[in-house]
């Protein structure tokens, strides 16, 4: 999954501003020798309960069915995140963790509690749709693939050509 | 297509980076309504119901696992 520590800043942050955070644990993305795919759901939480302690994660966790139900409800990527509103909306989704981009979608919910409680009139609720990008670790990478173990380097490599790990420079001499 | 066969496709053995970003693109957009799923919250292990958390406030899920 993508970094824990940007997210839990953004948790310890807004948790106190009216915002729960959570993990939606699911199917392992990158099977390796080490975490292979789930068979049973015991496994599935055997595997959530050491990402919590390797990652020494503080954001509450919830494990999705064995089915992948909310997985599959929700777009099925690996690191999608949506932030939802207490009236149900979603208000925001992204293929990929952006902290950056996220602390300013909270800052905007904070802001409209605020705009509420001062009676500030509202023209309309704006959509926006944009790219954007996000820096990538490549040692950040390389370490959670090697914990999944060689396999999961291996059928990324035979999948998409390059290695889960490759800087854009690199992929470009592929 | 039968339960365990459900589950197997699923949980797949090999990364074959099939991601449907199609699907995550035309699926819940904004402004739709959120999905309820119900899901085991690890740090008690009880069952909950993900729509119980947005009536108390905003919320932000991130999916995700070890690998």
């Amino acid at each position: 999954m993508g970094e824990v520590p940007p997210l839990t800043k953004l948790h310890e942050k807004y948790r106190d501003k009216g915002f729960a955070f959570f993990i939606v644990y699911v199917r392992e993305a990158h099977p390796g020798e080490n975490f292979p795919h789930h068979g049973s759901f015991e496994q599935k939480l055997a595997h959530a309960r050491q990402l919590r302690d390797l990652e020494r994660v503080k954001i509450p966790i919830l494990i999705d069915d064995l089915k992948g139900a909310a997985h599959v409800a929700y777009g099925l990527l690996p690191n999608m995140i949506y932030l939802i509103d207490r009236d149900r909306t979603v208000v925001y989704k992204s293929d990929w963790t952006d902290a950056h981009e996220l602390e300013g979608m909270c800052e905007s919910l904070v802001r409209l509690d605020d705009m509420k409680a001062r009676q500030v009139p509202i023209i309309r609720k704006g959509v926006s749709e944009r790219l954007h990008w996000i820096p990538m670790d490549p040692q950040h990478r390389e370490r959670i693939y090697r914990r999944s173990g060689e396999k999961a380097i291996r059928d990324y490599f035979n999948a998409r050509g390059h290695l889960p790990y490759a800087t854009d420079a690199e992929r470009d001499k592929t | 297509m039968t339960h365990r066969t459900q589950i197997e496709d699923y949980n797949y053995s090999v990364f074959v980076g099939s991601e449907e970003f199609m699907a995550f693109r035309t699926l819940l957009p904004v402004g739709s309504s959120a999905a309820d799923f119900e899901a085991k919250l690890l740090e008690t292990g009880q069952r909950v119901q993900f729509s119980d958390y947005w009536k108390k406030g905003d919320v932000l899920i991130e999916f995700g696992s070890l690998t």
